[in-house]
């Protein structure tokens, strides 16, 4: 049975990957290679289903047995199951579903990222307390010319903070972005080939 | 329903009073008693005395045997009748035999009691062994031994043509005699009331009779052609075959005298006296052996004369002629045509001697000894001629002896109202016999009679009366003509009903109406079985003290099962190597094991104070060395609970301050990133009117007004002034409503963009990167329907295709879309759709617009040039802003707070790095002079 799973796995990982670079010269790898795309889009599509009736199950449990934050699991439950009603009956764009998203959901996130914005200024200025290194004052030089330069002084704009900081970012986080991004290339192209030979078993094999 | 029990060899449900199998034959319990026990090597079988044990004879045979010796002599000794014995044995005779042959060497007893000459006293004689076993058997053996309606093939009389001389030794026929004898001997007590009374077939002759008739003529074949058809060579045994081969032998090449053994010649030297004149026309006594003709002389005083025309058969041995002669004063004259059957052995003279002396019917006699034998004696000897069978010392008295068959069969019917002139002996035991067993080995003896009675196939319990065919010839010869009497019984039946009263018939010796009462129950007990029981080998005789060459004749067992049994009181039973599986195979050698309580020990430490103190400085030590030691740190940071209250008001006060009253404190900024120039450039430059454009939102609520506020102007821009048909797609869940919240809103719903129309939500893409690759290769069939506003009522419609829609009209590939324009704020994200595009849209340009966070990973896509454009952060949104021609104001609405924000940020993260920073250096100083 293990077998069968691997010859699955490398087969499929084969045929998509002909489908790359020789779906020109053979359209049948690129029809297969759609399908068997359509069938992943379905299968994750019925994992977010999933994950969501598993959610409501967990709370649900926890709502019936009267643990602590029982109520939030509550009211989880139920906003869950009114928007989905609302979206069934009315439809994702009705009024009302605009009103739930730009009441609710965004104000709630956008506050979430207000707290974070707090919290982070309150680790940058604890942090030369706490360590006081040459990388903690870099960090927080960086973070005070980013900033400068994100902005402009009242009533006056000061180019030298804006070239900086167009200079640390378009120099500095770039080189280091890119080096992420081929270390990124390099790890998922050798994930794909442990797959690929059978190397790593991700869908169920040791 | 009868209990049953259960064969331990096949499975088999039998009676639980059966001992053996009827499938399989085997012992249903086991067998018990010493000589059961296989021999092991080394060890000796048991003494055991057998010989008192004769008495357990059947009272008929003993008191034939008895009559026999007070016929034979005054001399010969009577043996007891009976004699207390402290258990059965099946050999006793047989031992005592071989005692008495032991003091006698030479001479046998029967035949000293043949010639006359006064034997010793002794024990009564003994049976032969393979004979005394069936007889003295358990009683199932005589039930198993049921009738069937075809008699054995071997007791049939089927006897094969005579072999010529030259394929024959004299030494095979000599041993073959005994043999013949045995198994004649198995039968006698069988056919006493079963003689038939109609004459014998010709065909039932037995070939040593036939061949001699053979040369008679033709008149003695006159009645045998018809029982001829019926004979069956292929049914006789090959040993009784050779022993009526033998007789062919001895009429056409005569033995020679040399091949005598000693002890008969002596036996003939000591008998020699005894012995009866020899006819006048006696024709060949060179032929004679020397032993025979010594006996003869021997007891020739004994003897009578013979009748003028008896022609003495140059084979008849002297010592059988000392018989008749010995017993001719007690008989009556032989017939005139007497003629003595040179085949006939002298121990079945002497029974008809004995039948002479007590004047029984020829019938009973005839039932306690073979049919040849008695045909021998009862007075067919004057129409009996043996040419074929006669030896060639006796074949010059052959051309005096024409005669038939039917003449033959004359005399027998004659004979048996004269008594015979033979021997008086009853000689139950051949000399060829006695003989037989000094010479031949014990397991040869038990070999071919046994083997052969007890291979028989299991005869039915009730027979039906054989035909003429069926018996064998030595039977057919006492077959009486009047058929008209059938006998109730079969003459050769090995079964229990022969001794039966039932079976009985009328004109039965007396000595059968004193049946021992083992026969009588095993009469009764196979008559009551209705399934024939097996018959069985000679396991089958019931457990008892074997004596000990028989002991000694049982196979040693020195494999497997002998070491099982024998170390059967070792139960260890092997679990790993090589005798895995095997029991008490390694018995433990007895005075190895030590079965005395071990001694006890003191595991309290013996050591002083000193050893002890070392030893606890030892653990110490040890012990320090594992024990982890605490990190001194300089001081501990506390939670500002201040500084975060200050935090909160700063931010929570100054900036919606801030942002309420809409100053314009900072100005919009100047200096543009060229990215940012870049993607508007491209998006106005790819984008014609009523171009098909597609845009990706994935970015969370989160960042929505960040990042809406960078695409906002940029895309009132592009629609007031291109107006294209956009589709909307989305990899976050959140996606498709945050399009259509951005679609809606100021100052795109300004533009009147209606869904399915001008633009398209296709929704929610599942999948993550394949997703993204299925929809780069065939959109259309990945987004099949559209995210449309659809009510409840509208559940049950079929929704219309995507590519239905205008804004998707003409497209099928992704590279049919104007622009593809990504909205995120999720670097992952935007790699995703950069990599997983890029062969699929061609040269169709790909703008990303991005939050400040997500641009630096998103750089170097633009800078390779994967992207045409890349906006990001409230300054990108600026320059949109001011290329807009003033419509949008969202970023200069926030600009301000966004600049106020910025500016206490950076504040509060000098200020209050460079407080901390000194009061870090303080409390690391404090803490150094604390230590």
């Amino acid at each position: 049975m293990r077998i069968i799973t691997v010859i699955i796995a490398m087969l499929s990982g084969l045929v998509i990957l002909a489908g790359y670079f020789l779906g020109g010269l053979f359209p049948v790898l690129a029809q297969i290679q759609v399908q068997l795309l359509n069938a992943a889009i379905a299968l994750a599509g019925v994992a977010v289903l999933t994950g969501i009736l598993n959610l409501i199950s967990v709370h649900t449990d926890k709502v019936r047995r009267n643990q602590k934050g029982g109520v939030y699991s509550a009211l989880l439950v139920i906003s869950l199951i009114v928007t989905f009603l609302l979206g069934v009956a009315l439809g994702p764009g009705h009024v009302v579903m605009q009103a739930v998203a730009n009441s609710v959901i965004i104000p709630t996130e956008a506050a979430l990222m207000g707290i974070l914005t707090v919290s982070l200024l309150y680790a940058a200025i604890r942090l030369l307390r706490r360590r006081v290194d040459v990388m903690s004052i870099l960090f927080l030089l960086t973070a005070v010319i980013v900033l400068f330069g994100s902005a402009t002084l009242p009533y006056m704009d000061i180019p030298l903070f804006g070239d900086l900081s167009r200079w640390v970012t378009q120099v500095w986080a770039l080189g280091g972005v890119r080096g992420i991004l081929i270390g990124v290339a390099l790890g998922t192209l050798t994930t794909g080939l442990r797959v690929l030979f059978g190397a790593d078993r991700p869908y169920g094999g040791s | 329903m009868a209990n049953l029990i259960k064969c331990p060899n096949c499975g088999e449900n039998n009676l639980s009073d059966r001992e053996f199998c009827q499938y399989c034959q085997n012992p249903l319990r086991p067998l018990a008693g010493e000589g059961n026990q296989p021999l092991t090597p080394g060890q000796s079988p048991t003494k055991k005395n057998t010989s008192e044990l004769e008495p357990v004879l059947p009272q008929w045979l003993q008191d034939a045997r008895s009559s026999a010796r007070q016929s034979a002599g005054e001399e010969t000794p009577k043996t007891p009748p009976s004699r207390s014995i402290p258990s059965a044995d099946l050999l006793a005779g047989l031992r005592a035999q071989r005692q008495a042959e032991d003091e006698e060497e030479e001479t046998p007893d029967w035949l000293a009691n043949i010639t006359g000459e006064t034997p010793k006293p002794k024990k009564p004689q003994a049976e032969p062994t393979t004979a005394r076993r069936v007889e003295l058997g358990d009683t199932k053996d005589f039930a198993q031994s049921e009738p069937e309606p075809e008699l054995p093939s071997w007791m049939t009389g089927s006897q094969p043509p005579a072999m010529e001389p030259d394929q024959k030794d004299e030494l095979a026929d000599w041993l073959r005699e005994p043999d013949a004898t045995n198994s004649l001997k198995q039968t006698q007590p069988f056919p006493v009331d079963n003689r038939p009374s109609s004459p014998p077939a010709a065909g039932d002759t037995p070939d040593w009779l036939r061949s001699m008739v053979a040369d008679e003529g033709a008149g003695f074949n006159d009645t045998g052609s018809s029982a001829e058809e019926t004979f069956s060579v292929s049914d006789t045994p090959d040993w009784l075959r050779g022993l009526d081969a033998g007789a062919p032998l001895t009429g056409s090449n005569p033995p020679a005298f040399s091949d005598t053994p000693d002890w008969l010649r002596t036996m003939a030297a000591e008998n020699g006296e005894q012995n009866a004149n020899p006819p006048a026309d006696f024709a060949a006594p060179s032929d004679t052996p020397d032993w025979l003709r010594a006996m003869a002389d021997e007891s020739g005083g004994q003897n009578i004369n013979p009748p003028a025309d008896f022609a003495a058969p140059s084979d008849t041995p002297d010592w059988l002629q000392a018989m008749a002669d010995e017993s001719g004063g007690q008989n009556a004259n032989p017939p005139a045509d007497f003629a003595t059957p040179s085949d006939t052995p002298d121990w079945m003279r002497g029974l008809g001697a004995e039948n002479a002396a007590q004047d029984v019917s020829p019938l009973g006699d005839a039932a306690r000894l073979p049919a040849f034998s008695e045909s021998g004696l009862s007075g067919a000897e004057d129409a009996f001629s043996p040419v074929g069978d006669t030896p060639d010392w006796l074949k010059d008295l052959e051309p005096s002896q024409p005669s038939s068959d039917q003449d033959w069969l004359k005399s027998f019917q004659s004979a048996e109202s004269e008594p015979s002139a033979a021997a008086e002996q009853p000689a139950p035991q051949p000399p060829a016999s006695e003989e037989a067993e000094l010479d031949i080995p014990s397991w040869l003896k038990a070999a071919a009679p046994q083997s052969s009675i007890f291979t028989e196939p299991p005869e039915p319990q009730e027979a039906a009366t054989p035909s003429d065919s069926e018996l064998p010839d030595w039977l057919n010869v006492f077959k009486p003509e009047d058929q008209a009497a059938p006998s109730t019984a079969e003459p050769v039946k090995v079964e229990s009903p022969s001794f039966g009263e039932a079976a009985k018939p009328a004109d039965s010796d007396s000595l059968f109406t004193e049946m021992p009462d083992w026969l009588s129950v095993a009469n009764n007990t196979a008559a009551t079985e209705s399934v024939p029981a097996p018959i069985t080998n000679t396991d089958s005789i019931a457990p008892g003290d074997l004596p000990s060459w028989v002991q000694a004749m049982r196979p040693v067992d020195a494999g497997v099962p002998q070491a099982s049994t024998a170390v059967s009181a070792d139960s260890a039973f092997e679990s790993r190597g090589a005798l895995a599986g095997l029991q008490g195979v390694l018995p433990a050698a007895p005075g190895k094991i030590s079965t005395s309580k071990p001694k006890a020990y003191s595991i309290k430490l013996l050591a002083s104070e000193e050893q002890q103190a070392h030893a606890a400085l030892l653990e110490q030590i040890l012990s320090a060395e594992t024990s982890p030691v605490p990190i001194a740190s300089f001081f501990e940071i506390k939670t500002s609970r201040g500084l975060r209250w200050t935090l909160a008001f700063l931010f929570l006060v100054i900036l919606p301050v801030v942002l309420f009253m809409q100053t314009r404190i900072f100005p919009s900024p100047t200096g543009f990133p060229v990215e940012a120039v870049t993607a508007s450039n491209v998006v106005m430059e790819s984008i014609s009117d009523d171009a098909r454009v597609l845009v990706i939102f994935d970015y969370d609520p989160a960042r929505a007004g960040e990042v809406e506020a960078i695409a906002l102007p940029m895309f009132d821009r592009v629609m007031r002034l291109r107006y294209p048909r956009l589709t909307f797609i989305s990899t976050n869940e959140t996606g498709a409503i945050l399009a259509e919240r951005f679609i809606h809103s100021k100052p795109l719903a300004e533009l009147g963009y209606q869904s399915g129309s001008q633009y398209l939500n296709l929704g929610y893409l599942p999948g993550g990167q394949m997703g993204i690759r299925a929809f780069a290769e065939n959109p259309i069939q990945t987004a099949k329907y559209p995210f449309q506003n659809r009510g409840l009522s509208d559940l049950l419609v079929p929704p219309p295709p995507s590519q239905s829609f205008p804004p998707l009209e003409g497209v099928s590939l992704l590279s049919n879309f104007s622009t593809l324009i990504l909205i995120t704020d999720n670097a992952d994200s935007a790699r995703a759709w950069i990599e997983q595009t890029t062969s699929a849209r061609g040269t169709v340009p790909f703008v990303v617009i991005s939050s400040s966070q997500a641009a630096p990973m998103i750089q170097p896509y633009y800078a390779s040039g994967q992207i045409k454009g890349l906006a990001s952060g409230l300054y990108s949104g600026a320059f949109f802003e001011q290329n807009d021609e003033g419509r949008s104001i969202s970023v200069r609405a926030y600009w301000d707070a966004y600049g106020v924000g910025m500016l206490l940020a950076v504040v509060l993260i000098l200020g209050g790095g460079l407080i901390n920073l000194f009061l870090g250096l303080r409390d690391r100083k404090a803490a150094r002079e604390e230590k």
